[in-house]
């Protein structure tokens, strides 16, 4: 090989890695570009913020919304630690005491959007016939519950069995506790487990639609978090965060979460 | 004088492996040593260690039960669809092992192979014995693919010697080909650990993650994120770059003079 071959691979190395870098978004994902904000955002309420974003970005073209998902923990992990960020929604408004303890909120832009609302979630046609709480701790049923630390529908899963006084029957029926929430519908419908605790969300829309039924729990047995939004103090653009949470709580945002089985909390 | 190429080529190599270095480097600075004493011998840790290693070591162990004769007869012997069995060995090599663990599940469910085990009370799905399946199968092309290579360079020659010298085909096999073929063995067999303990998401789905049941290191890591606890996340992180930095320098020191020295 020669100099000048040497030199045409090198050229080439160099063409591809600053293409790459392009790529990837370092040069134009800066703060100082306007129109862009960092919304730090639940994991549950991926598929109706991705719906609001693309919504929203379409009707104000030139901004674009940064969404990063997490469940609370790594949200307020990445808010403690990168102490950026222009706007938290949490699968639960009491990560915002949390973050207001700490100084990272705006307190008066914090509102109350949708509710999370657990349900109880069997296979299709209810082949074990489960109709409340209590049934899931009949003996021979598998359930699958949320981890009861990592997610919010775990721990809302004991608050429930708590309340019903099945905590003790349905844990000896627990054949496994997921870290992360899809699994729960993934072990439903492959069928290795009977019912599981999720959030209706999950539940009724997307690709869970039709292959698994839903049952109700009653409200004065359930546990029920609400989603919120709120600015945070490290904002570097208020006018748009604050357009952009006008908007997801609008009544047009409003029928966007619906269409993703979410309830306005004013319903 | 070292020649351009040289230089260029040595540079390179340099210049990337103290990039990784720092990056892995990075790991050991961020937790206080307190906070890494105390997590690491949490529960949560000491569980996750355990479950980790116990489950590692058995599916190494029949991943290379299985990868010696595959490796060996797709080296020596002609057979129909012998391709066709090439590619579907490395094909999980090429796919995210997630791929692996919903295909593990569904076949596990109810519909097929589940029903029947669960009626002879045997349970995988969501156990430890449902963690070594995962890792086997995800670990098991790497295996095939080291040894597949390592057979290719013991002589044939010798093995026909001691089959004229009147000895057996196993008797050679044994006492021929598998001493010949002992440094690659070894390598194929620290790859394989290696890969089995850092097996993710097959692991997760197959086995389902539960907090001290089935939790090893890298979903103790993925758990901890999701708690915002940092520190077991690190330290978690920690043993596992310690355990592979182990398994690779064991790799260096001794494989490789063996697989050199075999002419």
């Amino acid at each position: 090989m020669n100099s000048k071959q040497i030199a045409i691979i090198g050229i080439v190395a160099i063409i591809i890695i600053v293409a790459g870098i392009y790529a990837s978004g370092i040069f134009t994902g800066g703060n100082s570009a306007k129109g862009n904000i960092t919304v730090l955002a639940g994991a549950g309420t991926m598929k109706a913020m991705n719906d609001l974003k693309a919504t929203f970005e379409e009707k104000n073209p030139g901004t674009t919304v940064n969404i990063q998902y997490g469940n609370s923990g790594e949200l307020f992990a990445t808010l403690d630690t990168q102490k950026s960020a222009d706007m938290v929604v949490p699968g639960d408004l009491t990560f915002m005491d949390n973050a207001k303890n700490k100084g990272y909120m705006i307190n008066d832009t914090i509102k109350p959007i949708v509710k999370h609302i657990p349900v109880i979630a069997v296979q299709k046609g209810n082949p074990k016939n489960i109709t409340n709480i209590t049934d899931l701790g009949r003996s021979g049923i598998k359930v699958a519950l949320g981890d009861t630390n990592g997610t919010a529908v775990g721990k809302q899963s004991i608050k429930i069995l708590n309340k019903t006084g099945d905590l003790a029957a349905v844990k000896s029926n627990v054949v496994v506790y997921a870290p992360t929430v899809n699994q729960l519908m993934t072990y439903l419908t492959s069928g290795q487990v009977d019912v599981a605790i999720v959030t209706e969300d999950i539940a009724t829309t997307g690709e869970a639609q039709g292959k698994v039924d839903v049952i109700q729990i009653p409200e004065n047995q359930n546990s029920i978090a609400t989603i919120g939004a709120g600015l945070t103090v490290f904002t570097q653009n208020k006018g748009l965060t604050t357009k952009f949470e006008d908007f997801i709580t609008s009544s047009e945002g409003l029928t966007i979460w619906q269409k993703h089985g979410f309830k306005p909390v004013n319903q | 004088m070292r020649s351009k190429l040289e230089i260029i080529f040595i540079s390179i190599s340099f210049i990337f492996t103290t990039f990784l270095f720092i990056i892995i480097g990075s790991l050991f600075v961020i937790p206080s040593p307190q906070g890494f004493v105390e997590s690491l011998f949490s529960n949560e840790m000491m569980s996750a260690l355990k479950i980790t290693l116990s489950t590692s070591i058995l599916a190494a162990f029949f991943v290379m039960l299985v990868a010696v004769p595959t490796a060996y007869s797709l080296s020596r012997y002609q057979f129909p669809l012998k391709s066709l069995v090439k590619s579907i060995l490395d094909l999980p090599m090429a796919f995210p092992e997630i791929v692996l663990g919903i295909a593990l599940l569904m076949i596990l469910g109810d519909q097929f192979l589940g029903n029947f085990l669960e009626s002879i009370g045997i349970n995988i799905v969501f156990t430890t014995a449902g963690i070594i399946i995962a890792q086997f199968f995800v670990a098991l092309p790497y295996a095939v693919r080291i040894l597949y290579s390592t057979f290719n360079y013991v002589n044939p020659r010798f093995e026909f010697v001691s089959r004229s010298l009147g000895y057996g085909e196993f008797e050679t096999f044994k006492n021929i080909t598998l001493p010949l073929a002992k440094g690659g063995i070894f390598a194929s067999s620290v790859v394989t650990l290696a890969r089995c303990i850092g097996t993710f998401a097959a692991v997760l789905l197959v086995g389902g993650g539960t907090y001290l049941k089935t939790e090893t290191l890298p979903i103790a890591i993925y758990y901890n994120l999701s708690l915002g606890n940092i520190d077991n996340a690190i330290t978690a992180a920690i043993l596992l770059v310690l355990i592979s930095f182990v398994a690779i320098f064991v790799l260096e020191k001794y494989a490789y003079q063996n697989i050199e020295g075999m002419g």
